[in-house]
């Protein structure tokens, strides 16, 4: 079909809309007011409320609830290691310039150096977490409130040393994230401040982070183990973001495995043959069919001691003593990218459908390895399905809280755990919703900051 | 006339049809209860009896009922633990029992009529009582368990069902060390933290709705559950299982039906009351969900299986003491229970 020139009125281009169209708008307004504008406010106003004995709303405004995990004793060491991080991460975005400049990037040293920024603030870390202890443990309000023993205190620390390297892996992202951030969007330009400053503050962002999630995990190691501090401190402090870690980190891993095993599922469906297509995709989405509840409840009754696999291993004579697979985080894990794999496969699939296969035959006649064809031409033009697969499934991820209370056996509070029970157990709806604005807010911010980076790639390219 | 006015007219005309058929059996009764707790018999008797068709909600936990009320449910009847029953009545939300309409009150055994969160059954009447004590599987586990020290003696790690419930766990360890279980402080929570850590490091499953289940299922050998939860695995398999109340002390519950001020129709449900009030309604009740039944005439129809079930019907002389309400502190208690649980 001949395309039509851009100069020529189509029929509807600058005809007004009549009432009915307008009335069309209404749905879009309703669902704005009622799903969107209406609960966020709901949720913003009883953050900031009171509550009586009951559990009910009081109409009484209050910083109470927000103060639970922001409060300044904790928040101390936070804010150190927000400045360390800060010159960490202006550290690492100056030699990854300079290395820029150099050249050296794709060489070995390309690992070596994030890995050596992890290490560095890791350090940094410990020293600040030893001097804090030491130093204003004696002079902030710590020591009153319990009993300080500082060789106790030494013994703990030197005890929960190790604990700090389990961040190496993150701090390497860290590191990772700030070379990427600075060379991903190509063509490094040295008179181009907008960027250096946009990647020091992406990279910043990670820092502190990442540096909150250590320090977080340290002061609460602490306050458990010979409880210098307040317990109910820590455990109302702080605490909220550890358990927000280990939340982000199940989706996190949930979404890795997702995109793993969802990426070829969408290409294999998307280059099949056109009557295979429909019915792939009717299999993809016939778990939707049956309710969500049943179909985690039926991966008890797989994973179970005596359940449908560890049955048919011990009969098959493969083990002779069953797995311990329910309750289990690994079955957390496996429910979670059940639930969610779906929601990775059809976006990739969408974007997989509209790839030009002439691009691929041309990257092959060029000469690229099957390798360097899928590096270099299908993946990045099949981004954009990654990424709204990626937030798709990651976001929900976060703050689901059904598969951990069926598979995991209740063992484990996550975000979406201890939200609930804010609404049922604890009889404290305005924490609940202080804690939903902060995961809110926090989506929020890395939505944003995934949008920039992708702008700012579009861009160059 | 256009379309779009033979839409609308007959769309009013199903909106007067609908609420003329509506009007012409008014009677309804919103029941919200606990899940696993009222039989559909009893309701289906109701509805034959009076005519009433009854609208049966349930509910895995005191506090969602409580969410669920406070935010403006409408119901009629809501069946809340004592120490709910408690908190409800200082707030004044529920509304006083007429007694003049609930004549089978004289059935109750006098022991349910005198509890202190209502005595004289001003504003509830008891539907059923029960404990929370131990089962286990005497197959797996031969020497006695006595007491919840037992439980968690470290032998039986891994092995263990217990309730989802902070303050269940938090008064049995307050019972483990002699403490009053009703005094919830700082003290108390940071002085039972270490013990309640080290326990639920044993536990393999939390389950409020039905722990019996991994019991029968092998999955665990041991569990501290809902007396009515033993009782059935007594009935279903008395030689595998047994039934004890902890030598340390436990917690009685009494579950009670009360009227919200919000009732809409506050006359059906004194007529329900007084419907499970009859012996034979009681009795059918005890007979599906076997908790401790309160109605005296009630206990003469069951036969003697069902009252030597020790599950059931407790020692006298066993060491009982009821919830009373904690207000704010339930968010203190939950903050342990978030605490010990996510390390």
């Amino acid at each position: 079909m001949a395309a039509i020139p851009g100069n020529i009125d189509t029929p509807g281009i600058g005809r007004k809309p009549g009432v009915l169209a307008w009335l069309l708008l209404a749905p879009l307004l309703v669902w704005l007011l009622m799903f969107v504008i209406l609960p966020t406010i709901i949720m913003i106003v009883f953050s900031f409320s009171e509550r009586n004995e009951l559990g009910e709303i009081v109409n009484e405004l209050t910083l109470a609830n927000y103060r639970r995990f922001l409060t300044f004793p904790q928040m101390l060491p936070l804010l150190i290691a927000t400045g360390i991080a800060i010159v960490a991460g202006m550290l690492a975005a100056g030699i990854s310039l300079a290395q820029r400049c150099l050249s050296v990037l794709a060489g070995p040293i390309g690992l070596i150096v994030p890995l050596a920024i992890g290490l560095g603030v890791i350090l940094a870390l410990i020293g600040i977490d030893y001097i804090t202890m030491h130093h204003f443990a004696a002079t902030f309000d710590f020591a009153k409130i319990a009993s300080y023993d500082p060789a106790a205190a030494k013994a703990s620390f030197l005890s929960d040393l190790h604990l700090n390297f389990l961040m190496l892996p993150m701090c390497l992202i860290l590191g990772t994230s700030v070379m990427w951030s600075l060379i991903a969007p190509s063509g490094i330009e040295l008179h181009n401040p907008r960027k250096l400053i946009i990647a020091c503050a992406i990279s910043t962002a990670a820092g502190v982070f990442y540096a909150a999630i250590n320090l977080v995990l340290l002061v609460h190691q602490r306050g458990v183990e010979y409880q210098s501090m307040p317990l109910h401190i820590v455990a109302t402090g702080p605490q909220m973001l550890r358990i927000f870690m280990v939340s982000v980190n199940y989706a996190a891993f949930a979404t890795a495995i997702c995109v793993m095993m969802g990426y070829p599922v969408a290409y294999f469906i998307g280059k099949a043959p056109d009557r295979w297509r429909n019915l792939l995709l009717m299999l993809v989405m016939i778990p939707f069919w049956t309710s969500f509840l049943v179909r985690t409840y039926a991966w008890v009754t797989i994973l179970r001691n005596e359940g449908v696999l560890n049955s048919l291993l011990i009969n098959l004579g493969l083990i002779t003593e069953p797995f311990n697979l329910y309750p289990s985080q690994t079955a957390v894990m496996i429910g979670l990218v059940y639930t969610y794999l779906p929601f990775m496969i059809l976006p990739i699939y969408t974007s997989i459908e509209r790839l030009d296969n002439a691009l691929v035959e041309a990257a092959f006649d060029l000469g690229a390895s099957p390798l360097r064809a899928f590096h270099g031409v299908i993946f990045p033009l099949t981004k954009p399905g990654v990424v709204a697969g990626i937030l798709l499934v990651f976001v929900p991820a976060v703050g689901m809280f059904a598969v951990n209370d069926i598979l995991g056996g209740r063992q484990e509070m996550l975000i979406g755990n201890v939200i609930e029970r804010q609404f049922t157990a604890a009889r404290d709806k305005p924490f609940g919703s202080a804690l939903g604005m902060v995961l809110l807010v926090l989506f929020i911010i890395t939505y944003y900051v995934m949008n920039r980076r992708r702008a700012g790639a579009g861009e160059e390219n | 006339m256009s379309w779009f006015k033979k839409i609308a007219a007959s769309v009013a005309v199903a909106a007067c049809s609908l609420g003329l058929a509506r009007s012409a059996n008014a009677e309804e009764l919103n029941l919200f209860a606990w899940s696993e707790y009222v039989p559909q018999s009893v309701l289906d008797g109701f509805t034959k009896e009076t005519g009433i068709k009854v609208n049966y909600e349930s509910y895995a936990s005191n506090e969602e009922m409580l969410a669920k009320l406070l935010s403006g449910g409408k119901y009629d009847l809501i069946q809340p633990s004592e120490y709910v029953i408690e908190a409800l009545k200082k707030e004044g939300k529920l509304l006083e029992l007429d007694h003049s309409k609930i004549p089978n009150l004289k059935n109750l055994d006098p022991v349910f009529t005198k509890f202190a969160f209502d005595e004289g059954n001003k504003v509830s009447v008891p539907w059923m009582s029960g404990t929370v004590g131990i089962a286990y599987n005497k197959e797996k586990i031969k020497e006695p368990i006595k007491g919840l020290k037992d439980v968690f003696s470290g032998k039986y790690a891994k092995k263990i069902v217990i309730l989802d419930d902070g303050r269940e766990i938090l008064t049995w360890a307050l019972n483990v060390q002699g403490k009053d279980i009703n005094k919830i402080d700082d003290e108390a929570i940071n002085g039972a933290r270490p013990m309640i850590k080290q326990w639920l490091q044993q536990v393999k499953l939390y389950d409020s709705d039905s722990p019996k289940t991994a019991l029968l299922n092998g999955d665990v050998d041991v569990g501290i559950v809902w007396s009515g939860e033993g009782a059935s695995l007594l009935n279903e398999a008395p030689d595998k299982f047994a039934w004890v109340l902890p030598e340390e002390g436990a917690h009685r519950f009494i579950d009670s039906l009360a009227i919200p001020k919000t009732a809409p129709n506050p006359d059906a449900a004194h007529k329900f009351i007084n419907y499970i009030l009859k012996p034979e309604v009681s009795a059918k009740i005890s007979e599906e969900f076997p908790y401790t039944n309160p109605n005296a005439e009630a206990r003469k129809l069951l036969d003697e299986a069902a009252l030597k079930n020790v599950a059931s019907y407790p020692p006298k002389d066993a060491k009982l003491e009821i919830f009373k309400d904690i207000g704010t502190a339930a968010s203190k208690v939950d903050e342990l229970y978030t605490n010990v649980k996510s390390q």
